[in-house]
């Protein structure tokens, strides 16, 4: 995946004008057209306050993960892309496991990329419906502080939500 | 920020906890029993007010039916179709223990549900000439927070009124009160941004047992008067011009009966009508009306026959049509002419879009027995598309 920079910013053509982003984890390096990285607020801010030399260093997200929000920018920066496409795309994107979704919610975040975000965080609810709470603790990681009396008494308060669990 | 009185663990672990929040905001209401009893940090978090705040301010109000059954006490129940499951709402403040409340009229509006007015009667008959207590209490549940809280009441007490959300305040017409006989002819208006009631001007006649209607910008007001030849009227308000004007009546049917109807896409009116068989009619832009369907029977799994019910719900929620719970007659084989009340649990839905009427069931209602409905209402999330 990782290309290396050339220097194109200085190349003739003006009008493909590109950045190169570097995840500062495992130092990959991905050239991106300006206008589909710009969709990060956080890249947008940097470019317009010239605080961007021409390799923009992303601390905090790996390679893998910069390289799912270059493929929801690419396609979110496609003018032919029809609202089902772009809907089908993003569903693709976020089709990932637990722990792959919760480093794309802190890279949306850390970019600043709204629809992003939105699906993403929309996905991880998702994945909480319709699981018992036991499955949600160990999916999620969630400690339960809960003593035995106290998770009955809450479990009998909301005994229509265990209405068809074991 | 959230703050929380004990910082043991993260919400979510490997999330800040204001994402975490946001992932969290996006689970509907339906799901909060699970979402509760997952930890401590989980229970508080959705009791938190940065939580109900956060879900108010981007409008996640999720998708709801409300719904008031005989028998419940005034213990109104909610649905969620996202997650199929029915849940109590809490206790209304001020309820009249020991009575029961009808003729009430409620409605969404800006993602608040009213109960408006109404009667209390003594549920039991110790005293037969104990008369309803009419009201003018306006109740109002916040989906956020999910509680009632008490709102500006109506200037006059009144129930069976007409009431509708005519771009976005509440308008109320006519209906029954404890001293004029023949009806109220008050009209009012609410307008819950400001929480305040405004008197409109009267309707040209006074009207008892009447259904308000939202339809195309205007209130219409059907009276629903027993014993009386079929009024060919119907009086209309528009609030544009703040006038009342009688209209050739859009209302064909019979109005003896207790009517429910639903507006969806602002100019298709679906209602169903009792005769025989309870059958949906659809009016169109065009103002005809047709035949979509039949509420279908229902057949008890003790009985061989097929029952029709009564006294069902009538809503309608993201393009679907809800038959709500009702009673039927149990007829005894034996033939000697006995019966049973079966009080129905269960929910039937149609999308009327669909010919012919393609009907599934949900998750039955919950907690309280099912029976005739006393009143339900939907609120729906606005997309943010």
């Amino acid at each position: 995946m990782a290309s290396a920079p050339e220097n194109e910013k200085n190349a003739s053509a003006p009008e493909k004008k590109t950045l190169t982003l570097k995840s500062m984890i495992n130092n990959e390096e991905f050239v991106v057209d300006e206008h589909v990285a710009l969709q990060s607020v956080t890249i947008k801010n940097m470019v317009d306050s010239d605080c961007a030399g021409d390799v923009i260093p992303v601390p905090t997200i790996s390679g893998e993960i910069l390289a799912l929000v270059i493929e929801y920018c690419k396609n979110h920066a496609n003018p032919s892309a029809s609202e089902d496409d772009l809907k089908k795309a993003d569903a693709g994107i976020v089709a990932k496991d637990i722990y792959t979704l919760i480093d794309l919610v802190l890279a949306a975040n850390f970019l600043d990329i709204k629809g992003l975000l939105e699906v993403t965080s929309q996905k991880i609810a998702d994945s909480i419906k319709d699981l018992p709470h036991q499955d949600v603790r160990e999916i999620f990681g969630v400690e339960n502080d809960y003593t035995p009396e106290e998770e009955a008494a809450v479990r009998a308060e909301h005994d229509w939500a265990f209405e068809g669990f074991p | 920020m959230l703050v929380r009185e004990s910082v043991l663990q993260a919400i979510i672990p490997g999330l800040p906890d204001d994402l975490a929040l946001r992932c969290l905001a996006k689970v509907s209401h339906g799901y909060h029993g699970l979402l509760e009893t997952v930890s401590k940090g989980w229970r508080d978090l959705i009791r938190n007010p940065d939580y109900t705040n956060y879900k108010a301010r981007e409008g996640w109000c999720g998708d709801w039916l409300f719904v008031l059954t005989e028998g419940s006490n005034n213990q109104w129940v909610a649905y969620d179709p996202d997650a199929n499951r029915w849940h109590p709402l809490s206790n209304m403040p001020g309820a009249y223990s020991g009575r029961h409340h009808y003729g009430f009229s409620c409605i969404s509006v800006c993602n608040k549900f009213m109960v408006i007015g109404g009667s209390y009667a003594p549920n039991d008959s110790t005293f037969p000439n104990e008369k309803p207590l009419i009201t003018n209490d306006v109740l109002q549940f916040d989906p956020f927070k999910k509680q009632w809280i008490k709102v500006a009441s109506m200037r006059s007490p009144r129930s069976h009124f007409a009431c509708s959300v005519v771009r976005g305040k509440v308008y109320v017409a006519g209906g029954r009160s404890s001293s004029c006989v023949r009806g109220l002819a008050l009209a009012e208006v609410y307008d819950p941004l400001t929480n305040k009631w405004e008197d409109l001007p009267p309707l040209p006649t006074p009207q008892m047992d009447c259904l308000g209607l939202s339809y195309k910008g205007k209130l219409h007001v059907l009276s629903d008067q027993v014993g009386m030849p079929d009024q060919k009227t119907s009086e209309v308000f528009n609030p544009s011009d703040g006038t009342w004007c009688t209209v050739d009546d859009i209302w064909p049917f019979s109005r003896a009966m207790n009517f429910a109807v639903q507006v969806m896409g602002d100019d298709r009116v679906y209602t169903v009508v009792d005769w025989g068989e309870s059958s949906i009619k659809m009016r169109d832009a065009r103002g005809e009306w047709h035949h979509v369907g039949s509420v279908p029977s229902v057949v008890l799994p003790d009985h061989s026959r097929q029952l029709e019910a009564f006294g069902y719900g009538f809503a309608a929620l993201r393009h679907e049509l809800y038959i709500l719970g009702g009673r039927v007659l149990k007829w005894e084989e034996s033939g000697v002419g006995r019966f049973d009340i079966v009080k129905l649990c269960r929910i039937r839905v149609c999308d009327p879009g669909v010919a012919p009427l393609k009907w599934r069931e949900t998750r039955p209602m919950c907690c309280y027995g099912g029976g005739s409905i006393l009143g339900c209402a939907s609120m729906e999330e606005k997309s943010s598309l």
